[in-house]
């Protein structure tokens, strides 16, 4: 029965092709590694926190600084080796580990038991990664029987019932613990535990005493080969509880001089304030604080460009580009340079028609100099401004003028083509190496059905349309994603829409100016409750946290500046450009339709920003 | 842990003299549909009377039918599972049969409900006999499109296996007609593989362009060999194709199932999951403040005939 349904005939396809550094072995990581500045920070011999949305790249750092990884990029690049002094210890985390670990206690402490089984389950976690990190010491590994000398005494000081004394014998060791931790849990929480399996010595142990105990041990096994310092890179910390979060984070502060921690988390993070005060650490001096985002287009560009040539090569097996396999954006596709300025070039056409259909954009030129029939006859530099500036905004305007909102709808044959060719396909992703790798391939695959050099824009229009739409059904389903405020819901979802409407109506609808509002800027009235939903926004990437000058970590969005992610454009009809602030409060001066869209549940400004706030 | 013995059985079978009939009563109209057609023979009769929404119209029809029928009250909430694990050691402790037998109607419960059912039945120290009886709903279309999870997680506090985060994750969805609500799970779990369960032919045939419209992008990722249907009415090949399935994922994968569609596959997946202990059953919940839904009834009650029987043994059906 189950052949006939042919699940297992194609058991080597992946129909969401994991481009998720977790799930692929470190070499690979190596392999498909695009270099970042960011890179050489993290490799520093410092605590480091890595900063970035979901998706932004930090397990590749993380993973990158395992030695297998490291060789594999080396054995094809012309980088200068980075010879690190320390060993990495790859701690992976993801939603099912910390939901199936900590339930729902991500917001405050569980029982002490259950802390204590959930910490007890963390440990073991971290020590298989320390065995992994062993296994990969290259020529100093132990072999044969210094493996077997060393994996039994390792199993006496982590107090393991290792049958086979090797590696691989610990690694099961501690997935069988695991399965113990999670059954006595589940007793626990059903009230069906004997208090005496409560204090099993397992449960008291702290992954930082037991990790130095092995460092110890094997010092001793391999001697002055054995690595000076061992960095713990913990990914994902974001989606721990807060409780367990803040006790890693305090770990920055004061630990062995053999321990460095690499910790990947979210921008904004609340538990930053706590654990990096000016009475709790100096968090500048003693901590290195990387950043993986991007607040305008132009700056991810690059690292953008180079992932996509990489995976347009690999996959076409020849010499092309990205750009050459996307063609160019429609709002970058302004003529070659000596016809730029004739009056049939398409973007003077445009202009022309917007001018006929709205006075205010004759304004707009007449205070510039432009004239639509005659471009020549204003300076090159005033010219070469009101270009760059108005073609991606009167495209825009132009595009989803022709579009009504149901013809893009994938069904349907005409689409919008402004999300297509480089670099908007690049910005689109918003240096989400994630995204864009996911689009990329989603093109490649039609591409081989259509025997095109180029892909057609429909398809790529297709493909960015439909990342736009699972990226809006990713943050409707996102946990902690709705908040109740007076009884009325109001959710992370609602919200970027809400915001996404009020933009693009002015973009589309206002009054034309080449300085548009596109970004806002957190009142310091907001509801709490609307903050944490900011916070979860900028650590899924809905929302770009866009001040550059922050010399703390930074850790409330108050006061702060903000953009949409641009993966939500093509939903809420967006340019890709950042754009000037508006208060949250003004964009949402309207109040919001809570998410039942029925008048009772609608959220004034009052409740949003008024007495309730903090 | 109990040997779970599984079989697809008739509507008559509800009339089997019971020790205990187990329904519920909230809003939804089906939810003292059952109960009205096949409790005369139970000798005692609980309703699990959600805590919630108390002031419906169809909530305060349901209680009055109840009430006539001689059933008795226990208000639990309904992400709660601790009432009703006691309410079904009520009424196991006080059968008179040395096998109790019961039925429980689980088609208005929350799927909290329902696994803390499961739970309790999967490690209870005596044999027990259940007919999980289910009324499917007649089509009524969803309040809005807007989903509000607060819950997107493992069913029950403590429920399911702690693996190591290194292994790819095999998603198992049991998709409904909510919009986009099965991708938004993809997106969030990023799993290596995704199944999605689909009912081929559902009973109203109103929910089929519902379920297709609301499901099209995921089905369009998933690939149409991995979207399987399965009938409502059969719950024998819904076990085994289930059964067959998380066999062959099991030794790759961390699995996890999500129900978001008809509660047969909740519990299907709930039995498969107390045998097979490498998997998880989550779910996505929009909690007490979602709009009530009418779901009237729609004809025959389906049933499956389970007995628990305290052994160590695998799932035989």
């Amino acid at each position: 029965m189950i052949t006939d349904l042919g699940l297992f005939r194609s058991s080597e396809r992946t129909f969401y092709p994991t481009f998720n550094a977790r799930m692929i072995s470190a070499e690979e990581v190596g392999h498909r590694f695009v270099y970042l500045p960011q890179f050489a920070e993290i490799s520093q011999p410092e605590h480091t926190l890595i900063l970035g949305p979901r998706g932004s790249g930090k397990t590749t750092l993380l993973k990158m600084l395992l030695r297998p990884a490291r060789e594999a990029w080396m054995s094809r690049t012309d980088q200068p080796f980075f010879d690190l002094r320390f060993a990495a210890i790859y701690v992976p985390a993801d939603t099912l580990w910390v939901k199936q670990l900590a339930g729902d206690s991500i917001g405050g402490r569980e029982s002490a038991e259950l802390s204590a089984l959930v910490v007890a389950a963390f440990t073991a976690n971290v020590l298989h990664s320390m065995v992994e990190s062993i296994e990969m010491l290259g020529p100093v590994k132990p072999q044969g029987e210094a493996e077997t000398s060393l994996a039994k005494e390792l199993a006496r000081v982590w107090h393991l019932d290792s049958s086979f004394p090797s590696f691989a014998g610990l690694k099961t060791a501690l997935i069988e613990r695991l399965g113990d931790i999670r059954a006595l849990s589940s007793r626990v929480k059903l009230g069906l535990h004997d208090q005496k399996e409560l204090n099993a010595p397992l449960l008291h142990y702290h992954f930082v005493d037991q990790l130095l105990v092995a460092i110890s041990v094997l010092d001793a096994s391999i001697g002055e080969a054995a690595p000076a310092k061992w960095a713990i890179c913990l990914d994902e910390m974001e989606i721990l509880p807060d409780w367990l979060r803040l006790e890693v984070l305090s770990l920055l502060r004061s630990t062995s001089q053999r321990l460095l921690f690499k910790v990947s988390g979210s921008p904004l993070d609340h538990t930053h304030a706590q654990a990096f005060s000016p009475t709790a650490s100096q968090p500048m001096n003693d901590l290195t604080v990387v950043k993986l985002w991007y607040a305008r287009s132009m700056d991810g560009r690059k690292f953008s460009r180079s992932l996509a040539d990489l995976i347009v090569r690999e996959a076409l097996q020849k010499d092309v580009t990205a750009k050459q396999l996307l063609g160019r954006s429609p709002a970058e596709d302004i003529g070659p340079m000596r016809d730029r300025y004739k009056p049939d070039q398409p973007f003077w056409r445009t202009l022309r028609a917007e001018i006929q259909r709205d006075p205010r954009v004759a304004d707009v030129c007449e205070q510039y100099g432009i004239d639509a029939d005659h471009p020549s006859s204003a300076s090159v530099e005033v010219r070469d401004a009101f270009l760059r500036k108005a073609a991606p905004l009167l495209l825009l305007r132009n595009e989803f003028r022709n579009v009504p909102d149901h013809a893009r709808d994938m069904r349907t044959r005409k689409l919008v083509t402004y999300y297509t060719g480089v670099p908007a396909v690049l910005d689109l992703a918003d240096g989400n190496p994630r995204w864009l790798v996911g689009m990329l391939r989603e093109m490649l695959a039609k591409k081989d059905a259509s025997r095109e050099t180029q892909i057609p824009s429909r398809i790529q229009a297709q493909v960015t349309n439909r990342a736009s739409r699972r990226y809006r059904a990713f943050l409707r389903m996102l946990p902690n994603s709705s908040a109740i405020i007076r009884q009325k819901s109001l959710t992370l979802a609602a919200l970027t829409e809400q915001l996404g409407r009020f933009f693009s109506n002015r973009l589309l609808r206002g009054e034309f100016t080449l300085d548009p509002i596109g970004s806002f800027w957190v009142d310091e009235s907001t509801n709490r409750e609307v903050l944490a939903l900011i916070r979860l926004g900028v650590a899924q990437g809905a929302f770009i946290y866009c001040d550059e000058d922050w010399h703390t970590v930074p850790d409330s969005p108050i006061r702060k500046r903000f953009r949409l992610g641009f993966l939500l454009a093509p939903s809420l009809k967006l340019p890709l450009r950042l754009y000037e602030p508006i208060s949250l409060r003004e964009s949402l001066r309207q109040g919001m339709t809570s998410q039942l869209g029925r008048e009772k549940t609608r959220l004034s400004q009052q409740e949003l920003f008024g007495e309730l706030a903090v | 842990m109990n040997t779970i013995a599984f079989a697809h059985a008739p509507e008559t079978s509800l009339d089997e003299g019971v020790d205990a009939f187990i329904a519920c009563s909230g809003y939804e109209e089906r939810a003292s549909h059952a109960a009205a057609l096949h409790s005369a023979n139970a000798r005692t009769r609980i309703a699990l009377a959600f805590a919630e929404q108390k002031n419906h119209a169809s909530r305060k029809k349901n209680d009055r039918r109840l009430r006539k029928m001689g059933f008795e009250f226990v208000p639990a909430f309904g992400d709660a599972p601790d009432i009703p694990q006691q309410v079904l050691r009520q009424a196991i402790d006080s059968a008179s049969t040395e096998v109790p037998k019961l039925v429980i109607d689980f088609s208005s419960m929350t799927r909290v409900w329902l696994a803390a059912i499961v739970e309790y039945l999967a490690t209870v120290e005596r044999p027990v006999e259940v007919l999980f009886s289910y009324s499917p709903s007649k089509f009524s279309p969803p309040k809005h499109d807007d989903l509000n999870p607060v819950h997107v997680g493992p069913i029950l506090p403590g429920h399911g296996p702690l693996q190591h985060p290194s292994a790819p994750i095999s998603l198992v969805l049991g998709v409904g007609y909510g919009q986009d609500e099965a991708l938004g799970v993809v997106e969030l779990l990023d799993p290596r593989e995704t199944f999605a369960f689909v009912t081929h032919a559902p009973l109203d045939r109103r929910f089929k362009p519902r379920i297709e419209r609301a499901n099209e992008e995921l089905f369009s990722r998933v690939g149409h060999e991995r979207v399987i249907p399965y009938s409502l009415t059969d719950w024998d090949s819904l076990a085994f194709t289930l059964d067959s399935l998380c066999s062959r994922l099991q030794f790759e994968t961390r699995t996890v199932i999500v129900s978001l569609g008809p509660k047969p596959f909740s519990l299907i997946s709930l039995l498969l999951a107390q045998v097979r202990k490498e998997i998880g059953i989550w779910r996505v919940s929009t909690g007490p403040s979602a709009p009530a839904h009418p779901r009237p009834p729609l004809g025959p009650c389906i049933v499956g005939r389970t007995r628990f029987t305290p052994t160590v043994t695998p799932l035989r059906r």
